[in-house]
């Protein structure tokens, strides 16, 4: 475990030090990413499935913000429509133009997620991103995933009914053109409209994320866990219950598969951002003129091993200097007075429920009262 | 060196042109006039989503459509097309004012919070940032 919190710690601080490098790398692989896989899959207009041009777009995306990538790759999308059909093309800049108005335009920020979701699905692992969505953003990200999964399931009606409109011919005189068009577009609408698969993936990954989301904001222990898991499992119910109501074919094993990968991308994501010792965790009641507080402090688990490394530093010095053996632990975490916030604030009652806060070394004494204060002075002074 | 005053610094740089910038820009409207452009964009992109939205419509049943139209289905149906618009108007409208306000809010929010960091700057190291340069551009 110390490997693996030293392994995280050399990490976020290599990304510290090296991020304005580091980003742009990371937004030129998934520009790459989702221009080579909108290639591969719409790829009619070999012109554009050129690698310099893929790359030249995917460098252009790194060093601009994420919107540039997601023009860009609408733009790309649209354009590899056009080489099957004109109306193709206006179908897509339609669904674009529609998502926008009613949907996107509340949720700026998700760009990333908007251009992630169809490359996941096209990977087969389409719960991975309601997963880290939940994760790391808020109930917004709906907007986004939604968005990616119906602009995938755009690109695959048009897949699916491209020999059929590559054979109809967009010339003619304007008459015949409508003639022509009417079908065409009543084809590519009762593919996106009149599509159950869709509408059950958007069902399920909204309730994915939205339940990922309010399980990790709950406060009791091991609140990321039961997230990434219940939200995993959830997708995987919903897609089987609809599967068997509608009499769709799921794949178990890519079910299982993708549940696997979402869970194992959710503890990543949970190992970076959100490591705690709910073994450590204090429970604290106080009041002030206005309020009851009850507190619960869970530590970071980083800090916490910085804490303990430092009383094992003092108490071997401690020892050396006073030449006696180490049979005697002294409480040397201990930064602050045994009892000050009592003493400061007759109102003031610490409680430590859990029973593994006896050692000083495993539970260092901690004035959250005054760390209390201090972030309501913060929060007063905005 | 003042390791807290070169924290400080280093936050509202970074707020100020990286994370914080949209929200800069909207903090310069007073409230009812950034109220008022959103409900207008608003206005304009609804009416044309909703153009869109008949035009669909059309395009998939316009055949069903044509087949059966009497006078006083077309008088039902131009009345509902009206209110369905409405309602959707509405409906975007309030979701778009509660959105903008709440953006606002945020915004004089964060604005408060950086003039008061700058000022505590100020407070800091007066000679550096005189009265000449004061303002969120010292920094």
């Amino acid at each position: 475990m110390k490997d693996l919190l030293g392994f995280r710690e050399k990490c976020i601080s290599f990304s510290e030090e090296y991020g304005f490098i580091l980003f742009p790398i990371c937004k030129f692989a998934v520009a790459f990413a989702a221009f080579r896989m909108i290639n591969a899959a719409l790829g009619y207009m070999t012109q554009m499935n050129n690698l310099f041009l893929v790359l030249l777009m995917s460098l252009i995306s790194a060093v601009t913000p994420v919107s540039i990538m997601v023009l860009l790759a609408g733009l790309l999308v649209v354009v590899q429509c056009y080489a099957v059909h004109l109306l193709v093309a206006v179908f897509m800049l339609v669904v674009f133009f529609l998502l926008y108005i009613f949907f996107l335009r509340f949720a700026p920020n998700m760009g990333l997620a908007l251009i992630l979701m169809p490359i996941a699905c096209r990977l087969g692992v389409p719960s991975v991103l309601p997963v880290a969505c939940g994760l790391l953003g808020g109930p917004a990200g709906v907007i986004g995933v939604c968005g990616g999964g119906v602009i995938y399931s755009a690109m695959s009606v048009v897949i699916q009914n491209a020999p059929s409109l590559q054979n109809s011919s967009s010339a003619g005189s304007l008459s015949a053109m409508v003639q022509e068009a009417l079908p065409l577009l009543t084809l590519l609408l009762d593919g996106l409209l009149k599509n159950a698969e869709l509408m059950l993936m958007l069902i399920a990954l909204a309730t994915t994320l939205l339940i990922v989301y309010f399980v990790r904001r709950m406060s009791m222990d091991y609140a990321w866990h039961i997230a990434i898991v219940g939200g995993t499992l959830s997708y995987a119910v919903l897609i089987l219950a609809g599967g068997f109501f509608m009499d769709m074919d799921v794949s178990f094993l890519q079910l299982f598969l993708s549940s696997a990968v979402a869970v194992a991308v959710g503890e990543g994501i949970r190992f970076f951002c959100f490591q705690v010792d709910y073994s450590s965790t204090q429970h604290l009641q106080f009041e002030d003129d206005e309020y009851y507080y009850y507190v619960k402090a869970v530590p970071k688990t980083a800090w916490l091993e910085e804490r303990r490394q430092r009383a094992k530093k003092t108490a071997a010095q401690k020892k050396r200097a006073q030449g006696r053996p180490a049979a005697v632990k002294s409480p040397v975490g201990r930064t602050a007075p045994a009892q000050p916030a009592v003493s400061a604030a007759p109102d003031f009652h610490r409680q430590q429920r859990h029973p593994s806060s006896a050692d000083p070394l495993e539970m260092p004494a901690v004035d959250f009262r005054d760390q209390l204060e201090e972030t309501l002075r913060n929060i007063q002074d905005l | 060196m003042d390791i807290k005053r070169i924290r400080r610094m280093v936050k509202v740089e970074r707020l100020i042109s990286r994370d914080a910038r949209e929200e800069l820009k909207i903090a310069r409207y007073y409230r009812s006039d950034y109220l008022g452009m959103m409900l207008l964009k608003n206005f304009f992109l609804v009416t044309v989503g909703y153009m869109i939205l008949i035009g669909l419509y059309l395009v998939g049943n316009g055949d069903s459509l044509l087949e059966g139209i009497y006078m006083s289905d077309l008088t039902v149906m131009i009345t509902m097309g009206i209110g369905g618009y409405v309602l959707l108007l509405l409906l975007y409208s309030v979701l778009t004012y509660m959105i903008c306000t709440l953006r606002h809010v945020k915004a004089k929010k964060l604005e408060r919070y950086l003039d008061h960091q700058l000022e505590l700057l100020q407070e800091e190291d007066p000679a550096e940032t005189g009265s000449e340069h004061s303002g969120r551009g010292t920094v």
